[in-house]
């Protein structure tokens, strides 16, 4: 072993915590044997660190200190106060956000369906013009019934005919729709949630032409039912067991 | 009736750990109270973590690591404190007379406040001799060279502040550096 190595193992060859595996030590431990300069440096480096690590480790442990330790652990945890208060201002932060928004929600303004240019439209164009989001086959309508959002259908209709149900746009809002077909004749039902289209204006109008709309509340005014149909007649895709009423 | 398993696991931590954890913090802060603190902290962080430590015989630096950590989010959150730069510090004291004089514990705890945590660490940690060098490596996630470096530095403006200047070693006085 060279003095360079030496050296850079004395580090490594502390008394208390000896890092070298047995070779290197048995090495280290000769080469000190033999070479007086690295003896001498392995001296000095343990006299100048000697008063070094009594001062580091003479530290006196206040009176106490166990107890207290002790105590605080037995203790079951506590929240600190500073974390109380941060809890307490976003509880309320939280409150006030939560409290805005639903007063926002509920004050909303209603759509406001603009039934002409709806009507217009449908009659220069196939009346499946609205963008389709969602569509499923209609033997899943009880298990999905339109993705989620509140609906009420309309009950005198033959669903027997109803072909697909799904989410459409309409006039940028996701809108829940019954599609029915009769023949040639097609039917769209559009399920219009009171509270968020203003349904009440345009109750019981009606619009005809190579596609008619008409709009029907349902009994407890939750809803309302925008029908986009062909052929004139809405009554073809009514359930033969009820009566019509349109 | 007997204590539940992590409360009595707990207190025994505590029995015997504190008094080198809080000597550590002490070192570290330079102030008891601060010390105490942390040393709390530490053993409440510790209770609440202790499903977390898989390896018992990890116990001493995991203990030491929570402190150090705690410290560090302590010094943050503080104004940033004043060091010596280590670059001037390069030679290391020749080889004093004897007997050295005792090294007075508030004139090395002036000298460890002068140095930055990254030299301040590693030099409690190795006069504590408790922790192998790979253990204060582990302990500040750093190369065990690094450490090494740091470690020479930080004893080398120690040794200068402390202790008395003495006759030359026959080859010369060391670098602080040397050997890295």
């Amino acid at each position: 072993m060279d003095c360079r190595t030496a050296r850079l193992l004395l580090d490594f060859a502390r008394p208390r915590v000896p890092e070298l595996a047995a070779p290197e030590a048995d090495a280290l431990h000769r080469h000190l044997a033999d070479c007086p300069d690295c003896a001498a440096v392995q001296r000095l480096e343990r006299r100048l660190d000697e008063p070094l690590a009594r001062a580091m480790r003479d530290v006196p442990l206040p009176a106490g200190l166990r107890e207290r330790l002790l105590e605080k652990v037995a203790a079951p945890p506590t929240v600190p106060r500073w974390y109380r208060r941060k809890a307490v201002w976003s509880g309320l932060a939280a409150a006030v956000v939560l409290l805005a928004f639903g007063w926002y929600w509920f004050n909303l303004p209603l759509t406001q369906l603009d039934l002409a240019a709806l009507h217009e439209r449908a009659n220069n164009q196939p009346v499946s013009a609205h963008a389709v989001v969602e569509q499923f086959p209609h033997d899943r309508l009880q298990v999905a019934l339109l993705g989620g959002l509140a609906v009420e259908a309309p009950p005198r209709f033959n669903y027997n005919l109803l072909t697909y149900h799904g989410i459409c746009e309409l006039q940028g809002q996701r809108v829940p729709f019954l599609e029915f077909q009769n023949g040639s004749n097609l039917l769209r039902v559009y399920i219009l949630d009171g509270k968020r289209f203003d349904i009440q204006a345009l109750a019981g109008l009606v619009m005809s032409g190579r596609v008619s709309h008409r709009i029907e509340l349902s009994p407890d005014n939750r809803f309302g039912w925008l029908y986009e149909y062909t052929g004139g007649r809405l009554d073809r895709f009514f359930d033969p067991e009820v009566l019509p009423a349109i | 009736m007997g204590l539940p398993g992590s409360q009595w696991r707990i207190q025994e931590l505590v029995e015997e750990h504190y008094p080198n954890l809080y000597r550590y913090a002490y070192r570290l802060t330079g102030s008891a109270a601060d010390a105490e603190d942390l040393t709390q902290d530490t053993f409440c962080k510790a209770q609440s973590q202790l499903g977390q430590l898989r390896q018992a015989e990890r116990v001493k630096p995991w203990l030491y690591s929570i402190l150090r950590n705690a410290y560090l989010h302590r010094v943050r959150s503080r104004q940033q404190q004043r060091c010596v730069s280590l670059d001037q510090v390069g030679d290391l004291p020749e080889a004093p007379a004897d007997p050295l004089p005792e090294v007075e514990p508030e004139r090395l705890q002036q000298a460890l406040a002068e140095l930055d945590e990254v030299f301040r660490t590693p030099v409690i940690l190795y006069y504590f001799e408790d922790f192998s060098y790979r253990d204060i490596a582990e302990q500040m996630d750093l190369p065990i060279g690094t450490v090494m470096s740091r470690l020479a530095r930080a004893k080398a403006y120690l040794r200068s502040r402390l202790l008395p200047a003495a006759p030359a070693l026959a080859d010369g006085p060391r670098r602080a550096t040397d050997g890295l």
